[in-house]
Order: structure tokens, then sequence, then C-alpha cells
């Protein structure tokens, strides 16, 4: 599967409600080992919904870092994207993804990062 | 913070973040590509893994996306050295890290194939253009 067939696909939640599309992956490093012993990268989870163009521009990381009020702007949209684990996709019919969740069940990109840096 | 077994100090990260568009360098030091795509094993229980990163025109036409991304497919088909249609492919177990910018390769560019159409452009094109040789 390449990550092409999994971006921009649009999620519905298990309400029907439609969440927007995908515009990234999260990826942790807790998959089978390689041949350098290393973990390999797993697909964790889709991030979904809200700022698309920004994710696109690449305000999704500390990279891009102006001009100033683009970057505010965008950044704040980002973190109203919604975080997806990938447990929970149901059907993968591209270009439509089904979760068996409602979308108030899930988190914020704001959520999940914060989480991440708690743990 | 997340235990890190990834080997590249990237225990949690995001596609766009830390892959995504970075210049593959190969042993050599040599720049020979972008990340263009990625691509994932699907394991028994459902679970992608990165598997190897894709790179080329080929690669990045899709992620474009409209027509702009099946033009770009088009042309890079056209100008292929070879008939195989899928993008060049780097295992991730040739891949040695990942930095802020670049992501190098433990072998060089050559035996990964991402110089192919530059070889062919040159021996194509370039060495018939007079003085290009």
């Amino acid at each position: 599967m390449r990550l092409v067939e999994v971006i921009g696909c649009a999620v519905v939640d298990a309400g029907g409600q439609s969440l927007g599309e995908v515009h990234d992956v999260r990826l942790v490093a807790d998959g089978p080992r390689d041949a350098n012993g290393r973990s390999r990268y797993r697909l964790d989870a889709l991030v979904v919904g809200a700022g698309g163009m920004a994710h696109k521009l690449g305000y999704s990381h500390d990279a891009v870092s102006g001009p100033w009020p683009l970057a505010s702007i965008f950044r704040r949209t980002i973190r109203r994207s919604l975080v997806v684990p990938w447990s929970e996709v149901e059907a993968f019919d591209r270009p439509t993804i089904r979760i068996g969740v409602r979308k108030a069940d899930l988190t914020s990109l704001a959520d999940a990062d914060d989480r991440r840096d708690d743990t | 913070m997340t235990a890190d077994t990834s080997g590249w100090g990237i225990p949690v990260g995001y596609a766009n973040e830390f892959l995504l568009d970075r210049e593959i360098l190969d042993k050599d030091d040599t720049p020979v590509g972008k990340v263009d795509d990625l691509d994932f094993e699907i394991l028994p229980d459902g679970s992608p893994v990165l598997s190897a990163i894709l790179c080329g025109p080929t690669a990045l036409g899709p992620r474009l996306g409209g027509r702009l991304g099946t033009w770009w497919v088009s042309i890079a088909r056209r100008l292929r050295p070879n008939d195989d249609p899928t993008p060049v492919h780097v295992g991730i177990d040739d891949v040695d890290h990942v930095d802020r910018e670049t992501l190098r390769l433990r072998i060089t560019g050559s035996n990964a194939g991402t110089l192919r159409l530059q070889r062919w452009v040159d021996a194509k094109i370039v060495k018939r253009i007079p003085g290009g040789e």
C-alpha cells in the first residue's frame, strides 16, 4: 500500500458523518525489526480534517515558521485536525475510509501531541 | 518520551514532518533525489508497516493530484529508461538515518536505482549535443 493511496481519502465516522480528508499519517517505531535490528515504523493513525492547505504547505512541522501571521493561523488550524487510530479503520475502499468510532470519540491533533509529550 | 527503537531518534513522528520531501543522500553524500512517497507492507494482523521509500517523478505525480499529477506521471513514463512502470523503490533496510533535512542511505545511488533517469538523459540527450561529452 502506498501512502498516496491513503492521503486525500475521505473519512466517514460510525454515524455516517464526513470528517474530511486524510492529510498526514502518524508513524510509531514499534513494528517488527528490520535487517539492522531497528524497529520498523507502523502506520499508527491518520490525521484527518481541518488544515488541508496548511498541511500541504508544511506548517504541520517546525521547519516552516513564517511568515508570522500565516504560520500562526495555519498552526492553529492544523491543531484542530483529528487523529484516527488505524485500528479503528473498518473499511478502506479508496477514496473512502470508514471508521468504527464517532467524531466525538476522537482526539484532536493538539491533544494527541500533548499526550505524546507527556509519555 | 516513548523509548526510541527506530535507530533514527524518532520514536513517533508524522510522515510530512520527518520523511516526505527529505533530500536523499547516498553513502558517498551524493544527492540522489527526494522522498516522494512511502510504501507499506500489510502485516497479517492488518497493520501497515513502512517497507520502502519511493522517489522519482512517477512517485511524485500521484501526490500532486488532478490534471497536473496525471500529466506529470505521463511525461515521466515516456522518459523512463525501461518499461518498469513502478517508481524507484529503496528498501527501508538500506536507509541509514534521517535528520531534519536529509535521509541518508547505506548504499550508493546507482545501487538504489535513483540515478537511472539522469543516466538515460545523459546518454540519450546531453551527450548528443555538441560539447556535451
